[in-house]
């Protein structure tokens, strides 16, 4: 029995170290959980003109579900639900500042199924994942596929995960002026991702994961636009591919036995001629009473697509005013507070459960970005194991 | 394009084949990995929310396996 726990925990070692990639449910217990997130933004730059905002609240509920059928399957669903304030009622114009489209609601569901072909606790594993998604907003709507594998190699300390996902969106084009084109457009995005997670020591490891992306269709926001000197305005203008590579490295140490940190850094550059660097850094800490706290702070810096600008002739194939895709810097910090009960279970459920490891966070985030833009972000989780 | 993808590519294999082979952890030693604090996201879901409000308000996507981009409204 000691030696079949040993071997698990060294299993479950190399698949907790790239649980953290979204999606993945391989080696969770059983459990139900509901978020409630909240993003608050202010300032910017409105799209229709400079002197608006891009003021809106975003309230985000999600809900979770992870069950292990058998000794080989699991099932992870996922729903959510953004509701959008400053959406219908108000002007177009404040639309076009937000990150959706013209509703105030989007729905996205996920379904991903887990497949160990082995179950042997002592030796290398393999997890093999596949699932469907679905978002759903007025004027928008989104379907896709993703599959992946991960791979243990415990004699060598090393997983190895591969994932590919594919969506196809569906665009409604909304007419900046009577010129401008209507009906619907697609976009397809398509994402290769290779990770590999090495443990370095008893408390460190490394993780590198390259991803790359390629984006064709409608890749211009339908709701933007952009000032011309002649005093008019015009839609949005995009090229219809946009490829994109991601590096991201993060080491993560664990240090005396309550408290670990991550450092985090990314380098993104995309054919739209933007380069990124992201550093994040977090730290983690057990306190007395069945509490953890944490925080995080994240510096990125990026430059502008080459088509950015402020005004333009009106003979320009590409143009772009959006204040996401300016050269900026943003800084975001983050505290949370975690408490983990364990809680005996009342009757009737405890005739088939003993005790329930619950998780209840809350935690509180500001965001600032040079351009103007500022935001907070703030939640409550509860998270239910069986 | 290709000659960053090149170098970012020997550099990520690089790096990889540095750190394999590193000191070896035994099965015995690994109850530290074993916890939460050395998941690559302890809150997977909490940063999923996180990283949605990045990609919306900045160009830039990707490297945590998730899709970058596509799905929303948004870059």
């Amino acid at each position: 029995m000691q030696l079949k726990k040993l071997a698990k925990t060294a299993g479950i070692a190399g698949v907790v170290a790239l649980s953290g990639n979204m999606g993945l449910a391989q080696e969770q217990p059983d459990a139900l959980e509901v978020h409630y997130f909240q993003w608050k933004q202010s300032g910017g730059k409105g799209l229709q003109t400079f002197n608006q905002t891009e003021d809106l609240t975003i309230t985000e509920p999600v809900g979770v579900i992870n069950l292990n059928f058998g000794k080989r399957w699991t099932l992870n669903l996922k729903a959510d639900v953004d509701t959008i304030s400053a959406a219908s009622g108000k002007a177009p114009e404040i639309d076009a500042a937000s990150g959706a489209s013209g509703n105030d609601t989007r729905h996205q569901q996920d379904v991903s199924i887990t497949y160990t072909p082995t179950r042997d606790l002592t030796g290398d594993r393999m997890f093999l994942r596949g699932g469907l998604s679905q978002s759903r907003e007025y004027g928008y709507k989104s379907g896709g596929i993703h599959l992946g594998g991960t791979q243990e190699f415990l004699d060598r300390n090393f997983v190895l995960d591969v994932s590919y996902s594919l969506l196809n969106d569906t665009i409604e084009l909304y007419r900046i002026t009577e010129e401008a084109a209507s009906g619907t457009m697609d976009k397809t995005t398509s994402n290769l991702s290779i990770s590999g997670t090495q443990l370095l020591s008893r408390k460190s490891l490394i993780n590198a994961t390259l991803q790359l992306t390629k984006q064709e269709g409608y890749l211009a926001r339908s709701l933007n636009s952009v000032a011309l000197r002649n005093g008019l305005r015009q839609q949005e203008r995009l090229p219809d591919v946009r490829d994109r590579l991601a590096l991201r490295v993060q080491y993560n140490q664990f240090f005396g036995d309550r408290s670990a940190y991550h450092l985090i850094y990314r380098y993104y550059q995309d054919s739209f001629e933007v380069q990124a660097h992201t550093f994040q850094g977090r730290i983690f800490h057990e306190l007395p009473y069945d509490l953890e706290i944490g925080g995080e702070l994240r510096y990125h810096t990026q430059t502008g697509v080459k088509y950015w600008g402020e005004l333009f002739d009106g003979d320009e194939q590409y143009v772009t005013s959006d204040s996401d895709l300016e050269q900026l810097a943003s800084v975001y910090k983050s505290i949370n507070l975690t408490w983990k009960p364990i809680l005996p279970m009342p009757p009737p459920l405890s005739s088939f459960i003993a005790e329930s490891d619950l998780r209840i966070s809350l935690f509180l985030g500001q965001y600032d970005r040079t351009n103007g833009l500022q935001g907070t972000a703030g939640g409550l989780s509860i998270i239910a194991l069986f | 394009m290709k000659k960053k993808l090149t170098i970012c590519l020997i550099i990520g294999i690089a790096l990889l084949s540095f750190i394999v082979g590193c000191r070896k952890v035994t099965p015995i030693q690994r109850q530290y990995h074993a916890h939460r604090f050395m998941a690559l996201s302890p809150d997977p879901i909490k940063e999923s929310f996180e990283e949605k409000i990045f990609e919306s308000r900045e160009a830039s996507a990707g490297g945590k396996g998730t899709s970058a981009g596509g799905g929303c409204g948004c870059n």
